[in-house]
Parts: structure tokens; sequence; C-alpha cells
């Protein structure tokens, strides 16, 4: 059964629906009336934001909305009561005494409507994103992508100033491309913050020579901003664990790995702002999502093996079933929940102006770094355009020791994985396809308009 | 063109069997067999099937057929291109190119 000790002491998971939604409408409202959405699905279009949202109408009717990526989760089952149970967290519903055969995801990018008497809910996407198809795309066309780009990154920032007021702001910072713009951009339109970044000890004393950790040092330090170095023993990457499958909801190698990162990020957040003794939640911005609009993951090889495997498509298409990918695993958001500390992802707001670049663009050779160079420019070092790529789990190329080096070489590897979070939700292992599958959470398609 | 589900059957067996190196000698792979289920394609190969599905025969695939137990075996997901084909015939779907 579900261990309760798995849980950091301060956090109380309370049930429901417990990550903070960030939601900005069309008119400017952090509100959002699930009633008139339903009237009118263009309302939910126009919002912007990371939000799961259940709210009930004056005559018994159950409305639930999940955002365009699905970056909060949402899952519900239906009492007995003819009432649909909700939370962000899959396991909260199972320790209520639901099954998981019970259980379903709310896809995202969708509403569902609940009538009173009904017992299953009925499901409607709202909007999809457009993502650009092959074509010819010139210098000019990229410019005005870019100036999309900037604008939306101009919107989002607005409304994260307004939903963040008074909240000690911290950043992710690998020392890679898509966190140093992350960092650049919260630096010009919300000033000071906290950056925090993470290594893996690779030296006897607990410390670590890692190269992404001097260029993070380096941005902030030209950034003008307070530096928190994370490094983690291996033993504490490995007494995660049960944690990063607990919040993270998933089994799966790379997102666990990831999870791995953000629970000793989420830790160090914690530990660093309780010392402030602020009731108001810290919040995280991270330059999550800009691999899987980019289509930027390649795999990793370690000890002989590859890792990260990627079904064999075109750039585009894989952009497309990445994207679509992010509708499960809480790597992040449900990560730093555990800590108490909330999360928005920049670029994840701007999804649809990335998404519209050509899909045979983003195969050309350094396309990313050619677009952030567009957009960002000389705020962004060129030692941090020149970097190869850094992932946090990976390590860096100067120490090749993260988060996936550790689990491997105590053998935590995918079957693993697989068996300890089945024991950890008292399902089968051989049956966790059922409930992820193609990148999404399961969902009711009876109930599918 | 409305596509007939058998000749999408044959095609697409010949994929997963190639792609996933099923064994000819492999009794258990049938056109009925759950695919995810009985572990011939994993979540990664879901993807790649859904993608050749598309591109060999011009049909956007909804994300409902990954959950749809009827659409789990080559002759359900036959069944699911073939009833698309009929819609994009019909100009109910967008062909996709």
């Amino acid at each position: 059964m579900l261990q309760p000790d798995t849980k950091p002491a301060s956090l109380m998971v309370d049930g429901g629906l417990c990550v903070r939604n960030f939601v900005r409408t069309s008119d400017g409202s952090e509100q959002l009336d699930l009633g008139a959405c339903v009237e009118n699905p263009a309302l939910l279009r126009t919002t912007l934001g990371h939000f799961a949202l259940h709210q009930t109408t004056a005559d018994g009717t159950h409305l639930l909305a999940r955002d365009l990526l699905g970056v909060n989760k949402l899952f519900y089952a239906i009492g007995e009561d003819g009432v649909p149970h909700c939370s962000n967290f899959w396991f909260e519903l199972i320790r209520s005494g639901f099954s998981p055969d019970a259980i379903w995801s709310l896809p995202s990018g969708h509403f569902a409507v609940l009538e009173c008497g009904r017992s299953r809910l009925r499901l409607e996407r709202y909007a999809s994103l457009t993502f650009g198809e092959d074509q010819e795309f010139s210098e000019l066309d990229l410019e005005r992508h870019v100036r999309c780009i900037q604008n939306r990154f101009c919107e989002v920032f607005q409304a994260i100033r307004d939903w963040s007021a008074n909240q000690r702001i911290y950043i992710s910072l690998s020392g890679g491309l898509d966190s140093t713009g992350i960092a650049v951009l919260t630096r010009e339109h919300l000033g000071d913050f906290t950056a925090v970044a993470f290594a893996v000890a690779d030296c006897a004393e607990g410390s670590s020579t890692s190269e992404d950790l001097i260029v993070a040092e380096r941005v902030a330090r030209e950034l003008g901003v307070r530096l928190k170095t994370v490094v983690a023993s291996r033993e504490q990457v490995l007494e995660s664990l049960d944690l990063a499958l607990l919040y993270g909801q998933d089994w799966r190698e790379f997102n666990v790995h990831c999870a791995l990162v953000n629970v000793a990020v989420g830790r160090a957040i914690r530990q660093d702002h309780g010392a402030c003794h602020s009731a108001v939640p810290p919040l995280l911005l991270t330059g999550d999502v800009m691999n899987e609009l980019m289509a930027d993951y390649a795999p990793v090889t370690y000890s002989g093996k590859q890792f990260y495997l990627l079904p064999r498509l075109s750039a585009g298409h894989l952009r497309r079933v990445l994207v679509a990918g992010l509708d499960s695993g809480d790597r992040e958001i449900g990560i730093m929940r555990s800590f108490g500390i909330d999360e928005i992802q920049p670029y994840a707001l701007c999804a649809p102006a990335y998404a519209a670049l050509p899909g045979s663009w983003l195969s050309k050779p350094r396309a990313k770094q050619a677009l952030a160079q567009a957009i960002f420019g000389k705020r962004i070092p060129e030692y941090v355009y020149a970097r190869p790529k850094t992932r946090a789990q990976e390590g860096s190329s100067s120490t090749g020791t993260g988060t996936l080096t550790v689990c491997i070489d105590e053998g935590i590897d995918a079957h693993w994985l697989k068996r300890r979070f089945g024991e950890l939700f008292c399902i089968d292992p051989s049956s966790l396809q059922r409930f992820i599958r193609g990148g999404f959470y399961r969902f009711d398609t009876s109930g599918k308009k | 063109m409305i596509l007939n589900a058998q000749p999408v059957a044959d095609q697409l067996a010949a994929f997963v069997r190639e792609r996933f190196q099923i064994s000819a000698s492999d009794a258990n792979f049938t056109y009925d067999v759950h695919l995810w289920e009985q572990s011939y394609v994993d979540s990664i190969g879901v993807l790649e099937i859904l993608a050749f599905l598309e591109g060999q025969f011009g049909v956007r695939i909804p994300e409902d057929a990954l959950f749809e137990e009827d659409r789990a075996s080559i002759n359900g997901l036959a069944g699911l291109v073939a009833q698309l084909s009929a819609e994009v015939e019909n100009g109910k779907q967008l062909y996709v190119t």
C-alpha cells in the first residue's frame, strides 16, 4: 500500500486540486468561470496559464478543465455519490479508495461536463496547438516568428508579474541555453531572483567539478543574482526515488531521472525559502518544455547502452508527439508541489508561437541556437550559445555524473522503476501500459465528443 | 479514396513485424492480438505505428485510439484507418499530407 512516510514532513497534500493554478483570461482576470466557458469554448482558448480546474454550478453540474499542454495534471474518479473526486495526484485518489481502473485523467486541452445524475463525464477538446508545416522558411519568416515570440514573452511575464506579487522567485539554472533564456527574461521583467544549480557530487569530499555549475555561477554573477548550488550525493539521489516516482507520477526513465534532479532542487529551495520565514510560497520558473517544442532530444549512451530512445520520426512529427506527451509525467510541477513550491514554465505559455515554426526548419543544424540568438541576442552570453547541450540528469560533459549514471550504476533500470512504481501504487507492473500510452495518461474515450 | 481495411491491415502487419522484429514463427502474433498488452509494441512503438498509418494512408489518427481497446490490434487499427479515410472522402476530416 502507499507508504505515507514517502512524503516529506513539510508537506500535507490535502487531496483535491492543490497545485496552484496560474490563470490569466483574455480580459486580464485570474479567475476562470467554467460555466461561461462551456457556453463559449473560445474563452478557454484565449486563456493563458497552467491550470486544472473543477467547479460546480448551482444546478449540480460538475465542470472540469485542463490547460492546453497539460502542465497541471487532473485525475478524477466518479464516486458512488455521483460526484467526481478530483486530484492533481493519482496516488491521492488511490489512497481515497478508488481502484486504478476507476481513475481517469482529463486530457490536456480538454474540458469536461458531468451533469447531475449521469455517471460519465462528457469530454470535449477546446483547443489544439497548430504546428507549422514543412515549408520554405526565409530570414524574413524567421524575423516574423521571432517578433511573435518576443511579444508573447512580454505578455507572459507581465501576467507572471501580476500573479506572483510578494512571491520570492527562483530560477532553475543549468548553465544551458534554455534556462539562461528564462533567467535573462526574469531579470528584465521581474527583477531579482535566486538561481539554483544542481550537480551530483563527483569528488570524495562531496563537491562537484561540473562545468555546468561553473557556467551557472558565471551567468548568475553577470546577471547580478544570488546562486544557490545544490550538490547531491549519490545516496541522496537514491533516497529520493520513491518521492520522484510518487509525485513525478511516472516510471519512465527520462522522467524519473529529471524528477530526481528536481527533488534535490525543490528541497534546496524549500530550505532556502524557509530561512526567510515567509508564509507566501516561493515561485520557481524553469526552462522546461523548450526541448519538446524544438524536438531537441537525442538518446544518451552510458555503459554501452542507449537510454532515452525516441520514436523514429521526422523533426516536425517528433515535435508533435513530444509536445502531446507533456500530458503525462509530472517531473516538475508535481515534484515542486511536494515541497510547497509554485512553478511556472514560461516556454509552455509561449507554445503557440514556437509551435508555429515549420517542422522542417527544426532539423536544421543548431536551429535552436539560431532561434535563441535571434530572440535574445547578446542578452545571453556567447559562451552559453557555444556550449554543447546540457541535461542535469546526464551530468555535464566534464563529469559525466548525473542522476542517470547514479541509477544505472546501482542497477536501478527501467525494469526496476516499473516494479517499484507498481509496488507504490499496488499495480501489477505488467499492466502499467494501460495507464500511460503514447504519452497520455489514460482517459475515458466513451465520453469523448 | 476510401480504403479497404484488409490491405491496410496487411501493410500494418508487415510494418510491425519488420520494425519490432517479430518472428515469422510467432503463432501468437495475429491480426487480433492486443499489441500493447501482449508487449509487441512499447510506448515508443505506439507512436511509430500511428505515424506510419498517418504517413502511409493520409489520415490523422485521433489520440482516442490510444485507449480504445478495440483499436489495439492490427485489425482494429486498420478498421479505424478505413473509417477515417471514408470521413476524408466525405469531407469530414482534413487530409493529412
